[in-house]
């Protein structure tokens, strides 16, 4: 999936990407979630580090969904939890897009810090 | 929830619609999670947090409507209207930073403030205002009995009769449930430690009736109170971790007592206190079961039959009680009515103590407010000529006030998120300064829960809307457009203008006057009170107060006491000890009517309240007590012998002399004749002598009863023994050189038995006790006072350097025009000490109205007292004056020329 160059000029004056913004595009990477859920999934990625509340996920959010990178979907077939109030999100094309560029961009971090020898070469599994 | 909507209100209305039931979702399940997981506290932070990202929220949605993709202020404002908020946060911001260090001090005082009435709020509302934590807890009465025409119209007692028990339980179409319960004291025997556990008897299903489960194990069954081994026992969580590490551990483990062991089947969680905080342990108890043993009945609770309305339930109650009253023994007299179970800890003295509390508290955030009120005035003049600018360019008035109440909005944020933190660790404090029998007695933990919350939350709301008045009410268009037809900075100063200052600063002092005046009051009252004559002298005497397993006989237990009372004495540092007899501050044996008869006299019956107590002749030695006439005891001393205090010599025998006559009183010893040999200086239990106390009584003392030889106990006793129902209790008295000696002698007192459980007590302490709800008040009060009065002078300086700073003109002027400069520094000085002394005459005039309230709580000083009144002004005065000191030699040091030449 290539983006269009303009989108991608839109994408890059984005970066880099807050944390907090990127561990929830993270958490709706692999499938649309609810909001419960992202807060939940993002504090037990990250070790709660990122603790986000109710009014710091939908400011998030908020912004995310005005810059068209996540959408509103119907509450998927497979819920866990059915629950008919809540509201369910996953990435846009555009989102993905954002969150993958913005993974490069760690990644390449990444692989100078191996470089410069602050990390090991590879990762210990 | 409904205060989560509250919070949503920051949004603005569209976004609030489109995501506002999500997050109230989402909030909802956080919270569940935050109070399961670190349980008040918890729900505490995420309160605190989602407010913060709330606030954030809600600025960078209203920003960007504005426009403005990022939150950079600078781009916020708007060329025809008012600045954006964005801009006029950072104003707000940058306002307060100007004025750094007495910000940092307003908000401090605030966040105090509003700590103390929380705190006092708490306190208040576990003791006297919350009903008891149980579901329907409307529904759940006592059964309150009169048993005798005499005691018609008194409130009835809660014990009912094990006949009249059943017969009310039998009534199962007004009650739902009927369960009785007994308090006691429980002898819990360690290895090396014994430990007596305040304990609740409870019938099988009174947990049940109350609607609550130990947190682990079970609740009781009916077939527990059947158990013949051990008893099936619930313990609080408290002392399932202390004993046993881990509340599930305590599953199942025996608990030895004196008596009949313990089985833990289930433990009650910290916040559970039946029938009071005070109780640590719960044991199946049928009431016809050897738990009841010698006693008189069994104390009652019930829940209402549902769908009976109170009124039925006390109509029928009365209409019953007659045939009830029959079938279980009182067939002359028997009326019962449904109380309801709500514990107000204390009468109406402790209610007003806790109005008295929290009126100060009100005082303190009111001295805060006019400070907070104060400071934004400030703020506003300083910024007043740059709005007014801005008004002319035709901006809107709504700006600064707008700019007000956020700078207040900061300063009370601030003033919040610190005093949360001091509110937990305040409260610790208070709980522990609070006397003992407050905290424990309290059926509600005392504790931050969510209504002390909340009533923060309101008097914070309130607080900034205060505080933010006056600079709402100056900032008018129209006078804000006069700035620009005046010049210079000492325009925005004149009287008019700098009136609503002077006006909170006179206001600052008022309230530091009556703070101060009621603190002073306190204090006196609880001096006055120490100071009471004893009517012994208590210096260094200390009471041991020692409990005895019930498996020894009254001989043995008289024989431990005799043993403890030498090894003490033996103790360098012990001037003398005793045994025998309590203190006079504990443990007499009270007759409410005595009937006495005066032999020499016609007949004459007299209905006395007497206290009666058994001494040995080292008692009067020991506590110093003044003899007025006759003799003390003496070694061999017979039975008749009495000693009376000078009140009951002067009852019997008005004027004459009582040595060598004789009277009678019925039932108080096994003789019933007494000779006076001795007549003595009364000595006073705690809190006689003062309004505060109960009934006084006449005191007489005998010599003791000789003690029965130390024989095995009876049958009667032993079955008493094993319910663990009355174990010994030994006193024993001594006087010591100081109080270093204390741990000596508890020493050489616990190397008796290692399995007496002793404790030593000093009685100047035990009487100073008796006093705790005023010295608590004392405490609190002072501790108020001293925190206005500092503002208040901070106050008082904040505004003469202020005032001072915009009349330098005018001083040159005067300088220029030949003006002494002590003239100058009189003026200032005059001016302060004017704004003071108007202060001072509104806080004592206030402080007049308010001690009408607090007047029966006085002892020693009266309400009025001049002399507190005239301390306190002259006080406030003086520092005030001091506090004018440097803003007058400043004034005194204008050079006229630079002043005239700067404007």
């Amino acid at each position: 999936m290539t983006p269009v160059p303009d989108v991608a000029d839109e994408v890059s004056r984005h970066l880099p990407l807050s944390p907090r913004v990127f561990q929830i595009l993270m958490s709706l990477a692999d499938g649309p979630r609810h909001g419960y859920a992202v807060i939940r999934d993002v504090e037990e990625r990250t070790d709660g580090t990122i603790r986000l509340t109710a009014s710091t996920l939908y400011d998030a959010l908020a912004r995310l969904d005005q810059q068209r990178w996540i959408e509103e979907v119907q509450e998927p077939a497979d819920a866990d939890d059915h629950d008919p109030r809540r509201r369910y999100y996953r990435l846009s094309e555009l989102g993905r897009e954002v969150a993958r560029r913005e993974a490069r961009r760690l990644e390449r971090a990444l692989q100078t810090a191996r470089e410069r020898r602050l990390l090991p070469k590879r990762a210990r599994k | 929830m409904r205060l989560y909507r509250v919070l949503l209100r920051m949004l603005p209305g569209d976004r609030r619609d489109r995501d506002g039931d999500q997050m109230a979702i989402i909030f909802g399940d956080l919270a569940r999670a935050a109070r399961r997981d670190a349980g008040l506290k918890g729900l505490g932070l995420l309160w605190m947090k989602e407010t913060v990202g709330m606030a954030r929220f809600a600025v960078r949605e209203r920003l960007g409507r504005r426009g403005v993709p990022t939150p950079d202020p600078s781009r916020a404002a708007r060329p025809s209207g008012g600045p954006g908020l964005g801009i006029e946060l950072h104003w707000a911001l940058r306002s307060l930073r100007a004025r750094g260090g007495h910000v940092v001090l307003v908000a401090a005082l605030l966040a105090v403030a509003l700590v103390a009435n929380t705190l006092v709020f708490a306190v208040a509302d576990s003791v006297l205002l919350r009903r008891v934590p149980y579901p329907d807890a409307e529904r759940i009465v006592e059964i309150l009995s009169v048993r005798s025409v005499r005691q018609q119209g008194r409130p009835g007692s809660r014990l009912l009769t094990l006949d009249l028990f059943d017969q009310w339980r039998a009534q199962t179409d007004l009650f739902a449930s009927v369960q009785g319960y007994l308090t006691k004291s429980v002898f819990l025997v360690g290895e090396d430690t014994t430990e007596i556990v305040a304990t609740a008897d409870i019938t099988p299903g009174l947990l049940e009736l109350l609607g609550v489960a130990p947190r682990w194990g079970r609740s009781f069954v009916d077939g527990d109170t059947d158990a013949t081994s051990a008893i099936p026992t619930l313990i609080g969580e408290a002392m399932a971790r202390q004993r046993f590490g881990r509340p599930q551990s305590a599953l199942g483990e025996r608990l030895e007592t004196t008596a009949q062991p313990l089985v833990v089947v289930g433990v009650m969680p910290d916040d559970f206190r039946f029938p009071h905080g005070g109780i640590r342990l719960w044991r199946a108890m049928d009431p016809r079961g050897p738990l009841t043993y010698r006693f008189a009945g069994v104390m009652s609770i019930a829940r209402m039959a549902p769908g009976l309305s109170p009124d039925a339930l006390r109509g029928a109650m009365a209409a019953r009680a007659a045939g009830i009253g029959a079938a279980a023994g009182y067939p002359d007299f028997y009326d019962a009515t449904p109380g309801p179970f709500y514990v107000a800890a204390g009468g109406a003295d402790r209610r007003t103590l806790f109005f008295t509390l929290l009126g100060a508290a009100l005082c303190l955030l009111l001295t805060a407010c006019a400070n907070a009120a104060s400071l934004e005035l400030a703020g506003a003049f300083h910024r007043a000529r740059t709005y007014a600018i801005q008004l002319a360019l035709g901006a809107s008035s709504a700006t600064l006030r707008r700019v007000a109440l956020m700078e207040g909005g900061l300063l009370i944020g601030a003033a919040v998120l610190g005093g949360s933190g001091l509110a937990a660790v305040g409260l610790r404090v208070l709980v522990d300064a609070l006397p003992a029998r407050i905290a424990a007695d309290s059926v509600n933990p005392i504790d931050l829960d969510e209504r002390a919350i909340a009533f923060m939350a309101a008097i914070a709301a309130i607080t900034w809307l205060l505080s933010s008045l006056p600079v709402v009410l100056f900032a008018s268009r129209s006078r804000l457009l006069d700035l620009l037809k005046t010049e210079g900075v000492s325009s925005a100063l004149s009287p008019g203008r700098s009136r609503l200052r002077r006006l909170l600063t006179v206001a600052e002092v008022a309230l530091a006057v009556l703070l101060i005046s009621g603190g002073v009051l306190f204090t006196r009252t609880y001096r006055s009170l120490l100071a009471i004559d004893k009517g012994f002298d208590g210096a260094g005497v200390v009471a041991l107060d020692v409990a005895l397993p019930p498996q020894l006989s009254r001989g043995e237990r008289a024989e431990m006491g005799s043993i403890m009372a030498q090894r003490v004495a033996a103790v360098p540092g012990v001037i003398a000890a005793t045994e025998g007899s309590a203190p006079p501050s504990a443990g007499t044996v009270f007759g409410a009517g005595v009937e006495v008869t005066v032999d020499d006299r016609p007949p004459e019956n007299l209905t006395l309240p007497l206290a009666v107590r058994s001494v040995k002749p080292a008692y009067f030695s020991v506590l110093r007590i003044g003899l007025l006439d006759g003799r003390f005891f003496r070694d061999d001393e017979p039975p008749g012998s009495a000693i009376i205090t000078e009140e009951l010599a002067r009852r019997l025998w008005p004027g004459t002399d009582p040595v060598g006559r004789r009277f009678r009183a019925a039932n108080v010893s096994p003789v019933d004749e007494y000779e006076v040999v001795g007549v003595i200086h009364r000595p006073r239990r705690q809190g006689e002598g003062t309004p505060f106390a109960g009934r006084e009584y006449l005191s007489m003392y005998l010599p003791p009863r000789p003690s029965p030889p130390p024989e095995p106990l009876t049958p009667d006793e032993l079955r008493a023994a094993a319910t663990g129902g009355s174990y010994g209790f030994v006193s024993v008295i001594a006087r010591l050189e100081s109080r270093a000696r204390a741990e000596a002698v508890l020493q050489a007192a616990r190397s008796v038995d290692p399995r007496f459980r002793v404790t030593l007590s000093f009685v100047e302490d035990d009487y100073a006790e008796a006093f705790g709800d005023t010295l608590l008040a004392t405490r609190i009060i002072g501790v108020f006072a001293s925190l206005s009065f500092l503002v208040a002078i901070v106050g008082v300086y904040g505004l003469m350097a202020f005032l001072v700073a915009g009349r330098r003109r005018e001083i040159g002027i005067r300088l220029a025009l030949g003006a002494d400069r002590r003239d100058i520094r009189r003026l200032v000085l005059g001016s302060s000490v004017r704004l003071v002394l108007a202060g001072a005459v509104a806080g004592v005039a206030a402080a007049l109205a308010a001690s009408r309230w607090v007047e029966a709580r006085l002892f020693g000083v009266t309400p009025t007292d001049p002399s507190t009144y005239a301390l306190v002004t002259i006080a406030v005065v003086a520092t005030a004056v001091l506090a004018t000191w440097r803003p007058a030699r400043q004034a005194a040091r204008v050079d006229p020329v630079i002043s005239l030449r700067a404007e």
